[in-house]
């Protein structure tokens, strides 16, 4: 086992190189706030999602760590399931979500009105939304190489798996934060913003860094974590739309009853709400330990 | 399992960085051969030719899937895999994984350079985000493909592969030369090519069928795993070399 010593000097490393060129490339290549807000170089957003990847590569390599314990296999024996399951689950938390915000936060809102009610374009979005993340897998493996399958162990050597999630969950908020203060997710115009939208990402990335963390110790492997990442990116913008428009094309919308920081906290609730849930089972006595992961290796 | 797909990357390492490397050499060559004509809308038409070797990419990636099965046709493997304490089954699961993999990896190096590409102001619109339907495309034949070849061996299979293709082409030169009014007059086809991209409803019909039927591949793949399972015994038995 290594020292202590030498897991916080590992996690100090990872974050940086982790951090540094995403700020670096948000300081270049993001301009604009709230709806204008755009980000100038494709190749950079590509990109930025593989940093954690990189990073933890990077730390490894340097330290010499070696590549034990990556969480590179497929997972244990009945891992299958937990590869489409918990995509399914969020993608209904997804669609809660969606139906929470038209009815408490959208003017004048009603289910026959928008687009969702038609059964093709409700397919349609749902379908395109899986193999659009399905297509982005990459993207999430690039990030959940980084956290779930190194920051997440490495803090576990110092601290109890929950508080390991909440300290994850805290540095994959800050490492948003380029995006966050330019009014990704939630907007400008709260009155405590970028507070406010910092604040409420972090809970986000707690609540969902609790599934991944849950998912990537019971199988073992960080793909389904990816998966589940990747859905998540791909389906929620896909479900919004589908809550906001009255037509396919996009031409008439129900307007915000309130910001659009109310409006994303409202359909991010029933994931915190499923992230709180995986918490709880984090809990659980019977959890795998880090040594284990060894064996299955 | 990630020893297997350890040993499955590095023994097809050679052969996949050639692939990919000849088809971003392809990439780039049409790229500035079509930049430098200095035509007019060049960056649609650099986009649609652009589908070509990104079409090569993921087919020459998806080759080193299907060689890797060919590699290991010894009975001498076969015996040593079955006597792993993970079994003939993980080794040939891992080669599944592998197969997506590579896929993975090809569709990313396309999307990279069709970004930086972009970033340089010589593409446009970019059609990288149609490659994962040829993806599911691409794991539905081997879905079909590689089962024949874990039982019949990658000879066998291949001639199995090339009579299919055969039977489809004829099955559809007939079809269009007695079935179709206009014979090999392709105008009609194109006018509902239009008509379905002008019409929305249709265009939501048409799409939900190719997402659907795309969904549908990944049991479909997963249950082409356990047919190659249940025959690869079989195969090696009766058609492996020593």
């Amino acid at each position: 086992m290594p020292s202590k010593k030498d897991t916080v000097k590992r996690i100090v490393i990872f974050t940086v190189l982790a951090y540094l060129p995403v700020y670096i490339m948000g300081a270049v290549f993001l301009k604009g706030k709230g709806t204008e807000m755009e980000i100038t170089s494709a190749t950079a957003g590509l990109l930025l999602m593989f940093f954690p990847t990189i990073a933890n590569i990077l730390t490894r390599v340097t330290t010499k760590e070696g590549f034990r314990n990556t969480y590179l296999g497929t997972g244990k024996k009945g891992s299958g399931k937990y590869y489409i399951l918990p995509s399914a689950a969020i993608i209904l938390a997804g669609l809660a979500g969606g139906l929470l915000v038209g009815t408490f936060a959208q003017k004048d809102w009603s289910f026959s009105e928008c687009v969702m009610s038609d059964g093709r374009i409700f397919t349609y979005g749902i379908t395109s939304g899986i193999i659009s993340g399905i297509g982005i897998f990459a993207s999430g493996f690039g990030e959940e190489f980084g956290w779930r399958a190194y920051l997440t162990p490495k803090l576990e050597e110092l601290m109890s798996t929950p508080k390991a999630v909440i300290v994850t969950g805290i540095i994959w908020s800050f490492w948003h934060a380029p995006l966050i203060v330019r009014g990704y997710n939630f907007g400008v115009e709260d009155i405590f913003f970028p507070y406010s939208s910092l604040l409420a990402m972090t809970v986000f990335c707690i609540a969902v860094a609790a599934i991944l963390t849950w998912l990537t110790k019971k199988t073992g492997s960080v793909y389904p974590a990816a998966v589940l990442h990747a859905v998540l990116d791909g389906i929620n913008s896909i479900i919004i739309g589908m809550i906001r428009y009255k037509d396919i094309q996009g031409e008439e919308i129900f307007e915000n009853r309130y910001t659009d920081f109310i409006t994303s906290c409202t359909f991010m609730l029933p994931t915190v709400i499923m992230g709180a849930v995986f918490f709880v089972l984090l809990f659980q006595k019977k959890k795998l330990k880090f040594n284990d992961f060894f064996m299955i290796m | 399992m990630l020893g297997m797909l350890y040993k499955e990357f590095r023994l097809n390492m050679p052969a996949l960085l050639i692939g990919l490397g000849v088809s971003l050499v392809m990439m780039t060559l049409f790229t500035v051969m079509l930049f430098v004509t200095d035509a007019e809308d060049a960056e649609n038409v650099i986009s649609m030719v652009l589908l070509i070797p990104e079409t090569v990419m993921l087919v020459m990636a998806s080759a080193t899937g299907g060689a890797s099965f060919g590699g290991d046709e010894r009975k001498k493997w076969a015996y040593y895999t079955v006597s792993l304490p993970c079994g003939y089954k993980t080794a040939i699961g891992a080669k599944y994984v592998y197969n997506v993999m590579v896929l993975i990896i090809a569709k990313f190096l396309i999307e990279l350079y069709t970004v930086i590409v972009g970033d340089a102001g010589i593409l446009e619109n970019s059609s990288a985000s149609l490659m994962i339907y040829l993806i599911f495309l691409i794991l539905f034949v081997q879905s079909i493909e590689l089962p024949t070849i874990v039982r019949f061996g990658t000879t066998v299979s291949s001639y199995f592969r090339i009579g299919l293709i055969l039977t489809a082409t004829i099955a559809v030169c007939v079809w269009f030369l007695y079935f179709k009014p206009d014979g090999l007059d392709l105008s009609g086809v194109w006018e509902y090519v239009f008509d379905l991209m002008e019409g929305s409803e249709s265009m939501i019909k048409a799409a939900n069928i190719m997402n659907i039927c795309c969904l549908a591949i990944i049991p479909l793949y997963y249950l082409s795993y356990r047919l190659s399972c249940r025959l690869y015994l079989k195969g090696v038995e009766e058609h492996y070399a020593k």
